[in-house]
């Protein structure tokens, strides 16, 4: 049918009011909910401390010295990240132009996707010491396996429809990559960085745990230790927010490079 | 009088979105016989889509009635089974599962319903064997052709004895030779089953060769422009696609259609 | 495919493997490094076989942790999806916090879930199904709600009932997105279970690689990287295969 079928839902997805709304009604509802639980069941504090509560000791905190590692965390996820997108979309591309040694290296890259780059982590330490900008190198060897594998997946999988017309138009290699096969690959290529954001997190926070010394999951070790429930819950949200954040950065990127995606 | 198969009266429907209203079809009001072959023609955005799933409750009216042999559509909740069972509907582009192969495409109404038993089976081989797709049917339908496919979408709109048929454009995306067999196949179908047609195209010809009746519609807002009575004789065969009379009709419809075409340029 | 193509396509990555191996120990040779800290492919795989019955139990314990922690959380995922998108309320109300969920490396838990739990196994399969069950919970979401607009038509001109929309048309369209999800449960399964081994306890090969770096036993550390390495590549090829076979419709 034509574009003057009417669709059921005609309106821009996203822009549709009640995609927030509806996400802070429950935030509340939650928050509320939470704070009457504790409350009222009497259940230990330690295990479940108020809402309140968590956002009174971790502001504290915060302000005293977290407000530290939360900066570090955020310096070392959004750097490994950006050097990670950088190097898994060059070592794409560049194995992206020859068939046979796309065969050749895609099991290799598999192989160090499914094999979790955290299982470095202690040999690193070994390697290069305790220079608090290794967990950058973690965050890097993180992420990049997956960024180049989805790019990858991306620049090979193209309709021969869509080349033969680059072709019949005398495009030069550099032209067809740059113009068809580069653009064609964004949608895979987004679904990669946003993969790698997870695989940020998770790296980071392991070589906090690993490598001690500074970092919110460090923080979070020692909050356990000292059983300082409240701060722990508040660590936990603050990784949250720089993850989320992260992610959100990414799908407006996608947004605006993507446009032809619903 | 008898009471027609199929009545709609003043009915209207309005979307609204975040930044526009739009009046998808504005006061349709029209009767169907039982036993009728009647045609929807017009240009695209008329409403011919919108009207077939308001009578399927696809979608809901936002204003006025609709009636199945007397009884009306509730407005507010989900049509009962009785009147849905009445109706089947083949859709424009092939719609048939890919992971259930011919057969279960053909019986999936019956599973759905709730139709058991060795009666309602045995309709599925029948059909099969009517559109000659008995070898076929443990195929699927990416290993079939586009005329097979649309044939498997119609008999699958029968399997549960509906007394109408509902269908949107459902051959517009093949050949015109496969079209026009199949166009054939159904005038059969039709002969001999006498269910009552809605039939959804913007192919002239086609309207005029399959029905009794064609309703042209126009757009801005969707609505019926007029109504033509197609006194052709029946059966009706290809050969009659050079006739005079068949010539006439389809200056007559193509005429009525430009006029809504040159009135949206307005 | 061709059988040409298909040769290369198997002989390649091994000539790759053989010859990246091979670049390994020249390297090690040629620049002199240290057997304590980098030892070679050869001197990996020989540990991995001499010192087998030292590293069988923690391969198995941590085998089990991902496997059953993978195969609750494909199901909890999965199901959570299925009920979430049905109700459309629910489904805007939810849709940042899962993205939260997915996100937030659940691994920061673990300190609390150990000082509260313990570090049994029964913690670390815990640990193991709170990071990984949130993505495939997202990928089925993502399927469940993308489902082709005449499909859905065809439900409802059927007046089919939410279940039966659902097991009939929206979970066996949806299983290519399925799928990727469960393949990535199983990737953060693996890497959870190395996280969760890595904070406590002595069990696992997490918690080896660990021990193993301490001691500068480089070797018997790569062993342990290989043999996760190992597992990993296992659970992807029982879900390719798996997927082969149930998603023979859509090639």
């Amino acid at each position: 049918m034509t574009k003057n079928k009417i669709p059921k839902k005609i309106k821009k997805k996203g822009s549709d009011p009640i995609n927030w709304i509806a996400p802070l009604v429950l935030l509340v509802l939650i928050i509320v909910a939470l704070e009457a639980f504790v409350r009222l069941s009497g259940i230990n504090r330690i295990v479940l401390p108020t809402p309140t509560a968590i956002f009174a000791k971790t502001s504290a905190a915060f302000i005293q010295d977290l407000w530290f590692h939360f900066l570090y965390n955020f310096k070392v996820i959004f750097i490994g990240m950006l050097v990670a997108v950088s190097l898994g979309m060059l070592l794409a591309a560049i194995t992206s132009q020859f068939a046979v040694i796309v065969k050749a290296v895609t099991p290799v890259v598999i192989l160090l996707v499914v094999t979790p780059m955290i299982t470095l982590i202690p040999l690193m330490q070994l390697w290069l010491g305790s220079d608090p900008n290794i967990r950058i190198l973690v965050v890097m060897i993180s992420c990049t396996p997956i960024i180049m594998l989805n790019t990858l997946t991306g620049f090979t999988n193209i309709e021969s429809s869509k080349l033969e017309l680059a072709k019949s138009m005398g495009a030069s290699k550099m032209q067809i990559f740059a113009k068809v096969i580069f653009p064609n690959a964004m949608p895979q290529v987004f679904t990669g960085i946003k993969l790698g954001c997870i695989f940020s997190t998770i790296g980071s926070v392991t070589a906090d745990f690993v490598y001690g010394m500074q970092g919110l999951g460090f923080k979070i070790q020692q909050y356990t230790k000292y059983v300082m429930t409240e701060q722990i819950y508040g660590s936990i949200i603050l990784i949250a927010i720089i993850g989320f954040l992260l992610y959100k950065i990414v799908a407006m990127i996608e947004k605006k490079v993507v446009i032809w995606k619903l | 009088m008898q009471e027609p198969k199929i009545k709609f009266n003043n009915v209207t429907k309005i979307y609204k979105t975040n930044r526009q209203i739009i009046t998808a079809v504005k006061d349709v009001s029209f009767n169907i016989s039982e036993g009728d072959f009647v045609s929807l023609i017009g240009p695209s955005g008329c409403g011919k889509s919108t009207v077939i799933r308001l009578l399927d409750d696809i979608i809901k009216p936002t204003h006025g009635e609709i009636y199945i042999d007397g009884e009306g559509i509730p407005k507010r909740k989900k049509i009962p089974s009785e009147q849905i069972k009445k109706m089947g509907f083949i859709f424009q582009q092939p719609n048939l599962l890919p992971w259930m192969t011919v057969r279960q495409n053909v019986a999936l109404p019956l599973r759905v319903f709730g139709l058991k038993g060795e009666k309602w089976e045995s309709n599925v081989d029948r059909l099969l064997k009517m559109v000659g797709l008995t070898e076929y049917s443990d195929a699927y339908p990416t290993e079939i052709s586009g005329g097979m496919v649309q044939r498997v979408g119609v008999i699958r709109a029968m399997v549960h004895e509906p007394e109408i048929l509902l269908m949107d454009e459902p051959f517009g995306a093949l050949d015109e030779m496969t079209r026009e067999q199949l166009n054939i196949e159904l005038l059969d179908i039709w002969r001999e089953t006498k269910k009552t047609i809605i039939f959804i195209t913007h192919n002239v010809e086609e309207a005029i060769l399959l029905s009794s009746k064609v309703y042209v519609m126009g757009t801005n807002p969707g609505r019926i422009v007029s109504e033509v009575d197609i006194d052709l004789p029946r059966p009706r065969t290809l050969d009659m696609i050079i006739t005079k009379k068949f010539i006439d009709f389809e200056k007559k419809l193509t005429d009525l259609i430009g006029e809504i075409d040159l009135s949206k340029i307005k | 495919m061709s059988k040409k193509e298909r040769l290369v396509g198997i002989i390649a990555p091994v000539v790759m493997f053989i010859t990246l191996f091979a670049l390994w120990e020249i390297v090690l040779k040629v620049f002199e490094i240290p057997r304590w800290i980098l030892p070679g492919p050869l001197a990996i795989f020989k540990s991995m076989f001499v010192d087998f019955a030292d590293f069988w139990p923690h391969i198995w314990l941590s085998i089990i942790t991902i496997f059953t922690g993978f195969a609750i959380a494909v199901p909890i995922g999965i199901l959570l999806a299925a009920l979430i998108t049905n109700f459309k309320l629910l489904n805007a109300a939810l849709d940042p916090y899962i993205i939260f969920l997915v996100v937030t490396p659940l691994v920061t838990l673990v300190p609390l879930l150990m000082f509260f739990l313990g570090f049994g196994i029964n913690v670390r399969i815990i640990a193991v199904i709170i990071q990984s069950f949130a993505i495939v919970n997202m990928n089925s979401a993502t399927g469940f709600n993308n489902v082709e607009r005449v499909r859905l038509e065809l439900m409802q001109s059927l007046r089919a009932n939410r279940v039966q929309a659902f097991s009939r048309v929206i979970f066996p369209s949806s299983l290519p997105d399925v799928f990727t999800g469960i393949k990535l449960c199983g990737i953060f399964a693996t890497t959870a279970c190395v996280s969760v081994e890595y904070v406590g306890g002595n069990e696992g090969l997490g918690s080896q690689i660990i021990k193993h770096t301490q001691f500068m036993g480089t070797e018997k550390a790569f062993a342990c990287i290989f043999f996760v390495a190992i597992i990993g590549i296992s659970l992807y090829s029982l879900i390719s295969l798996a997927e082969k076979k149930i998603i023979k419709w859509s090639i």
